[in-house]
Protein backbone atom coordinates (compact mmCIF):
# COMPACT_ATOMS: atom_id res chain seq x y z
CA UNK A 1 0.00 0.00 0.00
CA UNK A 2 1.16 3.52 -0.72
CA UNK A 3 1.88 5.74 2.24
CA UNK A 4 1.30 9.46 1.82
CA UNK A 5 1.56 12.32 4.26
CA UNK A 6 -1.54 13.64 2.46
CA UNK A 7 -3.59 10.66 3.62
CA UNK A 8 -5.23 10.54 7.04
CA UNK A 9 -6.18 7.12 8.36
CA UNK A 10 -9.09 6.87 10.74
CA UNK A 11 -10.45 3.71 12.29
CA UNK A 12 -14.08 3.73 13.35
CA UNK A 13 -15.37 1.34 15.97
CA UNK A 14 -18.82 0.22 15.03
CA UNK A 15 -21.58 -1.85 16.54
CA UNK A 16 -21.04 -5.56 16.80
CA UNK A 17 -24.31 -6.31 15.00
CA UNK A 18 -24.75 -4.49 11.75
CA UNK A 19 -28.20 -3.27 10.86
CA UNK A 20 -29.81 -3.62 7.47
CA UNK A 21 -27.75 -1.59 5.01
CA UNK A 22 -30.64 -0.35 2.96
CA UNK A 23 -29.09 2.75 1.44
CA UNK A 24 -25.40 2.12 0.87
CA UNK A 25 -23.66 5.01 -0.84
CA UNK A 26 -21.80 4.46 -4.05
CA UNK A 27 -18.43 5.92 -5.07
CA UNK A 28 -18.84 9.45 -6.37
CA UNK A 29 -21.25 10.47 -3.63
CA UNK A 30 -20.47 13.21 -1.14
CA UNK A 31 -19.63 12.27 2.42
CA UNK A 32 -22.55 13.27 4.70
CA UNK A 33 -22.08 15.37 7.81
CA UNK A 34 -20.38 13.12 10.33
CA UNK A 35 -20.62 13.18 14.09
CA UNK A 36 -18.10 10.91 15.79
CA UNK A 37 -17.61 10.27 19.46
CA UNK A 38 -14.38 9.77 21.31
CA UNK A 39 -11.91 10.78 18.61
CA UNK A 40 -8.54 9.71 19.96
CA UNK A 41 -4.88 9.56 18.98
CA UNK A 42 -5.32 12.49 16.58
CA UNK A 43 -5.18 16.27 16.80
CA UNK A 44 -8.62 16.44 15.18
CA UNK A 45 -11.42 17.53 17.48
CA UNK A 46 -14.14 16.52 15.05
CA UNK A 47 -14.42 14.91 11.66
CA UNK A 48 -14.64 18.39 10.12
CA UNK A 49 -10.99 18.89 11.03
CA UNK A 50 -10.09 16.41 8.28
CA UNK A 51 -11.33 18.95 5.71
CA UNK A 52 -8.99 19.07 2.72
CA UNK A 53 -7.34 15.78 3.55
CA UNK A 54 -7.68 12.46 1.83
CA UNK A 55 -9.13 10.13 4.46
CA UNK A 56 -9.07 6.36 4.70
CA UNK A 57 -11.74 5.17 7.12
CA UNK A 58 -11.72 1.62 8.37
CA UNK A 59 -14.74 0.28 10.21
CA UNK A 60 -13.66 -2.22 12.80
CA UNK A 61 -14.81 -3.99 15.91
CA UNK A 62 -12.63 -5.25 18.73
CA UNK A 63 -13.92 -8.82 18.50
CA UNK B 1 -21.91 1.64 20.29
CA UNK B 2 -22.92 0.63 23.74
CA UNK B 3 -21.05 1.78 26.82
CA UNK B 4 -20.00 -1.78 27.49
CA UNK B 5 -18.70 -2.17 23.94
CA UNK B 6 -16.80 1.11 24.18
CA UNK B 7 -15.07 -0.06 27.31
CA UNK B 8 -14.07 -3.31 25.63
CA UNK B 9 -12.79 -1.43 22.59
CA UNK B 10 -10.62 0.85 24.73
CA UNK B 11 -9.12 -2.20 26.44
CA UNK B 12 -8.50 -3.80 23.06
CA UNK B 13 -6.81 -0.65 21.70
CA UNK B 14 -4.54 -0.50 24.76
CA UNK B 15 -3.73 -4.20 24.65
CA UNK B 16 -2.85 -4.09 20.96
CA UNK B 17 -0.86 -0.91 21.31
CA UNK B 18 -2.73 0.54 18.32
CA UNK B 19 -1.38 3.99 17.41
CA UNK B 20 -3.83 5.01 14.71
CA UNK B 21 -6.53 7.63 15.05
CA UNK B 22 -9.89 6.16 15.97
CA UNK B 23 -13.39 7.15 16.97
CA UNK B 24 -16.86 5.79 17.57
CA UNK B 25 -19.65 5.60 15.04
CA UNK B 26 -22.46 6.30 17.48
CA UNK B 27 -25.55 4.26 16.70
CA UNK B 28 -23.88 2.85 13.61
CA UNK B 29 -25.20 5.75 11.51
CA UNK B 30 -22.17 5.89 9.26
CA UNK B 31 -22.06 2.10 8.98
CA UNK B 32 -25.61 2.12 7.70
CA UNK B 33 -24.90 5.01 5.37
CA UNK B 34 -22.14 3.00 3.70
CA UNK B 35 -24.00 -0.28 3.86
CA UNK B 36 -21.30 -1.95 5.91
CA UNK B 37 -22.12 -5.66 5.96
CA UNK B 38 -18.73 -7.06 6.94
CA UNK B 39 -15.71 -5.98 8.94
CA UNK B 40 -13.20 -4.61 8.16
CA UNK B 41 -14.87 -2.23 5.72
CA UNK B 42 -12.93 0.63 4.20
CA UNK B 43 -14.06 4.00 2.84
CA UNK B 44 -11.68 6.23 0.92
CA UNK B 45 -12.44 9.95 0.62
CA UNK B 46 -10.69 12.54 -1.48
CA UNK B 47 -9.82 16.03 -0.25
CA UNK B 48 -13.31 17.28 -1.11
CA UNK B 49 -15.07 14.54 0.83
CA UNK B 50 -16.04 12.59 -2.26
CA UNK B 51 -16.27 8.84 -1.75
CA UNK B 52 -13.77 7.12 -4.05
CA UNK B 53 -14.13 3.65 -2.60
CA UNK B 54 -16.36 1.80 -0.18
CA UNK B 55 -15.89 -1.92 0.36
CA UNK B 56 -13.62 -4.63 1.64
CA UNK B 57 -10.22 -3.74 3.03
CA UNK B 58 -8.32 -5.20 0.10
CA UNK B 59 -10.42 -3.71 -2.66
CA UNK B 60 -8.91 -0.28 -3.17
CA UNK B 61 -5.98 0.31 -5.45
CA UNK B 62 -2.83 2.43 -5.45
CA UNK B 63 -4.39 4.35 -8.32
CA UNK B 64 -7.36 5.31 -6.12
CA UNK B 65 -4.98 6.34 -3.34
CA UNK B 66 -3.10 8.57 -5.77
CA UNK B 67 -6.40 10.08 -6.90
CA UNK B 68 -7.48 10.65 -3.29
CA UNK B 69 -4.26 12.38 -2.31
CA UNK B 70 -3.96 14.52 -5.44
CA UNK B 71 -4.50 18.10 -4.33
CA UNK B 72 -4.99 17.15 -0.69
CA UNK B 73 -3.64 19.43 2.00
CA UNK B 74 -0.08 18.44 2.89
CA UNK B 75 -0.79 19.14 6.56
CA UNK B 76 -4.05 18.67 8.46
CA UNK B 77 -5.79 21.81 9.70
CA UNK B 78 -4.80 21.22 13.32
CA UNK B 79 -1.12 21.40 12.37
CA UNK B 80 -1.34 24.72 10.53
CA UNK B 81 0.69 27.50 12.09
CA UNK B 82 -1.05 30.27 14.00
CA UNK B 83 -0.14 32.62 11.14
CA UNK B 84 -2.41 30.59 8.84
CA UNK B 85 -5.52 31.16 10.96
CA UNK B 86 -7.21 33.40 8.38
CA UNK B 87 -6.66 30.91 5.56
CA UNK B 88 -7.93 28.14 7.83
CA UNK B 89 -11.05 30.06 8.83
CA UNK B 90 -11.84 30.85 5.20
CA UNK B 91 -11.41 27.22 4.18
CA UNK B 92 -13.71 26.08 6.97
CA UNK B 93 -16.30 28.52 5.63
CA UNK B 94 -15.67 27.14 2.13
CA UNK B 95 -14.58 30.57 0.92
CA UNK B 96 -11.85 29.49 -1.46
CA UNK B 97 -10.95 32.90 -2.90
CA UNK B 98 -10.28 34.29 0.57
CA UNK B 99 -8.46 31.13 1.65
CA UNK B 100 -6.17 31.23 -1.42
CA UNK B 101 -5.49 34.95 -0.98
CA UNK B 102 -4.65 34.43 2.70
CA UNK B 103 -2.39 31.48 1.88
CA UNK B 104 -0.57 33.65 -0.67
CA UNK B 105 0.37 36.03 2.13
CA UNK B 106 2.11 33.27 4.07
CA UNK B 107 5.76 32.46 3.68
CA UNK B 108 7.45 29.10 3.27
CA UNK B 109 7.94 28.53 7.05
CA UNK B 110 4.16 28.73 7.54
CA UNK B 111 3.49 26.43 4.61
CA UNK B 112 1.94 29.18 2.49
CA UNK B 113 2.98 28.00 -0.99
CA UNK B 114 2.02 24.38 -0.25
CA UNK B 115 -1.34 25.40 1.21
CA UNK B 116 -2.07 27.69 -1.75
CA UNK B 117 -1.22 24.94 -4.23
CA UNK B 118 -3.39 22.46 -2.37
CA UNK B 119 -6.33 24.88 -2.22
CA UNK B 120 -6.06 25.52 -5.96
CA UNK B 121 -5.98 21.76 -6.45
CA UNK B 122 -9.16 21.40 -4.40
CA UNK B 123 -10.87 24.03 -6.54
CA UNK B 124 -9.80 22.27 -9.72
CA UNK B 125 -10.98 18.90 -8.40
CA UNK B 126 -14.36 20.37 -7.42
CA UNK B 127 -14.93 21.80 -10.89
CA UNK B 128 -13.76 18.63 -12.61
CA UNK B 129 -16.03 16.57 -10.36
CA UNK B 130 -19.02 18.72 -11.30
CA UNK B 131 -18.26 18.41 -15.01
CA UNK B 132 -17.68 14.67 -14.72
CA UNK B 133 -21.07 14.29 -13.04
CA UNK B 134 -22.76 16.07 -15.94
CA UNK B 135 -20.85 14.04 -18.51
CA UNK B 136 -21.98 10.74 -17.02
CA UNK B 137 -25.58 11.99 -16.84
CA UNK B 138 -25.69 12.55 -13.09
CA UNK B 139 -27.80 15.69 -13.37
CA UNK B 140 -28.59 15.89 -9.67
CA UNK B 141 -24.92 15.61 -8.77
CA UNK B 142 -24.01 18.27 -11.31
CA UNK B 143 -26.84 20.56 -10.20
CA UNK B 144 -25.98 20.20 -6.52
CA UNK B 145 -22.29 20.85 -7.18
CA UNK B 146 -23.12 23.81 -9.40
CA UNK B 147 -25.20 25.47 -6.69
CA UNK B 148 -22.64 25.02 -3.95
CA UNK B 149 -19.67 25.95 -6.15
CA UNK B 150 -21.25 29.21 -7.24
CA UNK B 151 -20.99 30.22 -3.57
CA UNK B 152 -17.73 28.49 -2.63
CA UNK B 153 -15.81 29.80 -5.65
CA UNK B 154 -17.12 33.38 -5.49
CA UNK B 155 -14.46 35.72 -6.83
CA UNK B 156 -12.50 32.98 -8.60
CA UNK B 157 -12.56 32.47 -12.39
CA UNK B 158 -13.87 28.93 -11.83
CA UNK B 159 -17.13 30.37 -10.49
CA UNK B 160 -18.06 30.97 -14.12
CA UNK B 161 -17.78 27.22 -14.77
CA UNK B 162 -20.30 26.57 -12.01
CA UNK B 163 -22.68 29.20 -13.37
CA UNK B 164 -22.35 27.81 -16.89
CA UNK B 165 -23.16 24.35 -15.57
CA UNK B 166 -26.41 25.62 -14.06
CA UNK B 167 -27.30 27.21 -17.41
CA UNK B 168 -26.41 24.05 -19.33
CA UNK B 169 -28.64 21.92 -17.10
CA UNK B 170 -31.53 24.35 -17.51
CA UNK B 171 -31.09 24.40 -21.29
CA UNK B 172 -30.87 20.61 -21.52
CA UNK B 173 -34.47 19.39 -21.93
CA UNK B 174 -33.37 15.81 -21.33
CA UNK B 175 -32.07 16.77 -17.88
CA UNK B 176 -35.44 17.57 -16.31
CA UNK B 177 -36.92 14.04 -16.21
CA UNK B 178 -33.58 12.66 -15.02
CA UNK B 179 -33.50 15.21 -12.22
CA UNK B 180 -37.07 14.37 -11.25
CA UNK B 181 -36.29 10.66 -10.99
CA UNK B 182 -32.99 11.24 -9.19
CA UNK B 183 -34.81 13.32 -6.59
CA UNK B 184 -37.31 10.50 -6.07
CA UNK B 185 -34.43 8.06 -5.58
CA UNK B 186 -32.75 10.47 -3.18
CA UNK B 187 -35.96 10.60 -1.13
CA UNK B 188 -36.01 6.81 -0.89
CA UNK B 189 -32.38 6.87 0.28
CA UNK B 190 -33.17 9.56 2.86
CA UNK B 191 -36.02 7.51 4.26
CA UNK B 192 -33.51 4.67 4.74
CA UNK B 193 -36.17 1.94 4.75
CA UNK B 194 -35.35 -0.89 7.12
CA UNK B 195 -38.68 -2.62 7.80
CA UNK B 196 -39.69 -5.29 5.31
CA UNK B 197 -42.89 -3.51 4.22
CA UNK B 198 -41.02 -0.23 3.76
CA UNK B 199 -38.32 -1.93 1.72
CA UNK B 200 -40.89 -3.70 -0.46
CA UNK B 201 -42.72 -0.42 -1.08
CA UNK B 202 -39.43 1.25 -1.99
CA UNK B 203 -38.66 -1.58 -4.42
CA UNK B 204 -42.02 -1.01 -6.13
CA UNK B 205 -41.28 2.69 -6.50
CA UNK B 206 -37.83 1.92 -7.86
CA UNK B 207 -39.27 -0.51 -10.40
CA UNK B 208 -41.45 2.31 -11.77
CA UNK B 209 -38.46 4.64 -11.95
CA UNK B 210 -36.32 2.01 -13.67
CA UNK B 211 -39.04 1.57 -16.28
CA UNK B 212 -39.67 5.25 -16.94
CA UNK B 213 -36.02 6.31 -16.76
CA UNK B 214 -34.57 3.49 -18.83
CA UNK B 215 -31.21 4.36 -20.36
CA UNK B 216 -30.52 7.27 -18.04
CA UNK B 217 -28.28 7.74 -15.01
CA UNK B 218 -31.41 7.70 -12.85
CA UNK B 219 -32.10 4.15 -14.01
CA UNK B 220 -28.54 3.18 -13.04
CA UNK B 221 -29.08 4.66 -9.59
CA UNK B 222 -32.42 2.89 -9.29
CA UNK B 223 -30.77 -0.41 -10.32
CA UNK B 224 -28.01 0.00 -7.74
CA UNK B 225 -30.43 0.82 -4.93
CA UNK B 226 -32.72 -2.03 -5.96
CA UNK B 227 -29.83 -4.48 -5.63
CA UNK B 228 -28.94 -3.12 -2.20
CA UNK B 229 -32.52 -3.35 -0.96
CA UNK B 230 -32.97 -6.87 -2.30
CA UNK B 231 -29.72 -7.93 -0.66
CA UNK B 232 -30.92 -6.41 2.61
CA UNK B 233 -34.19 -8.33 2.35
CA UNK B 234 -32.36 -11.59 1.64
CA UNK B 235 -30.04 -11.12 4.61
CA UNK B 236 -33.00 -10.65 6.90
CA UNK B 237 -35.16 -13.56 5.76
Amino acid sequence: MLRHSWLAALALATTAFLAVPAHAQAPGSKMPPVVLEGLAQTGAKSFDDFLGRAVLIEFFAYW
Amino acid sequence: MTDEGKGDTEKWIAAKGAKYAYGYDKGGKLSRYFGVSGIPHVVLLDANGIVLYSGGAGGYTDELLRKATAGALPKPLWEWSAAAKNAKAALQKQQFKVAIDEAAKLGEPDGGPAIKTALEGMVKAKVEGMKAAYQKGDMLGAETASKSLQKELAGLPEQADAAKMAADITANTAAEPVLKNQRLIAKIREKAPTKRKEVEAALEDLAKIRKSASGTYAAEEADALTLQLRAALNRNK
